[in-house]
């Protein structure tokens, strides 16, 4: 009886077994690669928030607007509703605390410093 | 002859292949769903380009576009800097402005199908800027307060808000001094604020206020009169004119009479009573003292996360005030009480007139408005807010109410707007 199909030699075998051997190494050095990207973006959007909430407070203080805990938690509130990071802002005798992180507490900002003329 | 060698079959040429195909199809994956290399270049795309826009300077320019209405010019500024921005085939939705009340919202083109491509985009970033310009823009946002107690400057210095600069006196000359702006020249109110008004005015302050409510004119960057924000004690405290009532001289022709049109309350002009009254104490309703807010498209009171507004009602007044016929079509109740069980009669808590003509030669820059907006508030506020058995979530929402009226009756907004850029790959 003559029979007739695709025959996987031991030669093709061989092959193969590197091939699934690079397929897992590429999936480990993706997901590292990934992992990496994810922290930059999420690293990327807190320093981008952070740098605009000082920048904001700043500009509030130098032209005399009124910056008592109350506006303050509103601005976070804003900042946390458009970004999904968790932005903690207090004032407390002129000194102004700082601190923003993502939830998955991956990257964290913080800074105090005091208002001029505070 | 016998050949060695490595011999590559027809076998081994579809193994590599499918070796290939298998290796492409691994690189494509994504398969923990974080974000790829491209979604960090259109984050820091985002960034780069709103922040490129603020030090241009383009972000302020768009700011003064909007408060001066020239909605359109602000739209072309941000669209052409951004695509000159962007690269290539990275779409964009650039917006001022809370997403439930947008100022500004610009895409790429004018298309109308934008909205959803932009809904539909695969992979989305976005990048916000928050800025205090509005405020620092409606700095004419000026409010004169009477206060006449501790309970006035206590609640009037709640209600003010960043950016707003206000004036408090409860002294008759200095108050009728900044109507007439005889005080400072280059401050003058857009609003008038009488939180609980317990004084009994003279004619000529009631004038006064009258004639600044009375015509708003805007000519180039000076303003002649304006809106007012109060609360009902001030017109319960100065009821008058027993003498016209002798007399039968309709109510309507004094200050008095006037300053209760000006606020939407009928003067009863077929006899001399002012039609008003005031209630207090137990005996109005099992609901407890309470205004319900009964209009919630209204500017004052649209989008606010509750609609009951508690009152210290078995302490203060309520005052209870006919509304005028006559100036039915510019009035709205936006809070009544909950709280009169006499036949299921409730009274207005809360009443908003609207100006009664508004003329606009913006070619000149020229606005006229006959009886401005204003806001009456039919309780002791400032007292009940102060009262030691308010606890802060009612304080907070008559506060709210109240910055809210004010900014209404002196047409600007003086808030921090967020400004979005999102941005995403077409097809991507």
């Amino acid at each position: 009886m003559k029979e007739k199909g695709f025959v996987l030699t031991g030669m093709a075998l061989l092959l193969m077994l590197p091939a699934l051997l690079l397929s897992s190494c590429l999936l480990a050095v993706m997901e590292r690669g990934e992992e990496g990207i994810a922290v930059k973006a999420t690293a990327d959007r807190v320093s981008f928030t952070s740098r605009d909430v000082e920048n904001l407070v700043r500009t509030m203080n130098l032209y005399h607007m009124q910056l008592d805990n109350v506006t303050l938690t509103g601005i976070g509130r804003t900042y946390e509703r458009y970004t999904g990071l968790v932005v903690t802002l207090t004032l407390e005798n002129s000194v102004v605390r700082l601190e923003v992180t993502d939830p998955g507490r991956t990257a964290k900002y913080s800074s105090t410093w005091t208002l001029e003329g505070g | 002859m016998r050949e060695k060698g490595f011999l590559f079959s027809l076998d081994a040429c579809l193994a590599v292949l499918v070796m290939m195909i298998a290796l492409a199809g691994v690189a494509r994956l994504e398969p923990w769903g974080r974000p790829g290399h491209g979604y960090l270049k259109l984050e820091r795309s985002a960034q780069d380009a709103l922040n490129a826009l603020d030090g241009m300077g383009v972000t302020r320019y768009v700011i003064d576009c909007l408060n001066n209405k020239q909605v359109a010019e602000a739209g072309r500024a941000a669209r052409e800097n951004l695509i000159s921005l962007l690269p290539p085939g990275v779409s964009f939705r650039y917006t001022v402005g809370a997403e439930d009340n947008l100022l500004l919202e610009v895409y790429r083109d004018n298309s109308e199908n934008w909205r959803g491509r932009w809904e539909n985009a695969g992979e989305r970033a976005l990048a916000l800027h928050l800025t205090c310009e509005f405020i620092r823009t409606v700095e004419n946002l000026d409010v004169l307060i009477w206060a006449d107690d501790e309970q006035d400057r206590w609640f009037a210095s709640q209600v003010i808000k960043p950016g707003w600069t206000y004036r408090m006196t409860g002294e008759e000359n200095t108050f009728v001094a900044y109507l007439e702006n005889r005080v400072e020249p280059d401050w003058y109110p857009d609003v008038v604020f009488l939180p609980d008004v317990s004084v009994y005015w003279s004619d000529n302050t009631l004038s006064t206020l009258v004639d600044y409510l009375t015509w708003k004119l805007v000519v180039g960057g000076r303003e002649i009169g304006g809106g007012a924000v109060a609360g009902g004690e001030t017109l319960w405290s100065n009821r008058r004119d027993p003498w016209r009532r002798l007399f039968g001289i309709p109510i309507w022709l004094s200050p008095y009479g006037q300053l209760l049109l000006m606020f939407g309350i009928s003067p009863n002009p077929f006899s001399s009573d002012p039609g008003i009254d005031r209630v207090r104490g137990p005996g109005y309703g099992p609901y407890g003292e309470r205004m319900e807010l009964v209009d919630l498209t209204h500017y004052v009171t649209t989008g606010l996360p509750f609609t009951e507004v508690p009152y210290q009602g078995d302490t203060y007044y309520q005052y209870v005030y006919e509304t005028s016929w006559v100036l039915e079509p510019w009035l709205r109740t936006l809070g009544r009480w909950e709280n009169y069980e006499n036949g299921g009669i409730t009274w207005p808590g809360l009443l908003v007139r609207e100006a009664l003509a508004n003329l606009g030669l913006p070619w000149f820059g020229i606005t006229l408005r006959f009886m401005e907006r204003t806001a009456l508030f039919n309780v002791r506020m400032a007292q009940s807010s102060y009262d030691q058995g308010f606890d802060g979530l009612e304080r907070e929402r008559w506060v709210e109410l109240v910055r809210r009226s004010i900014e209404w009756a002196s047409r600007q907004k003086a808030e921090l707007q967020p400004i979005v850029l999102y941005v995403w790959r077409e097809g991507g």
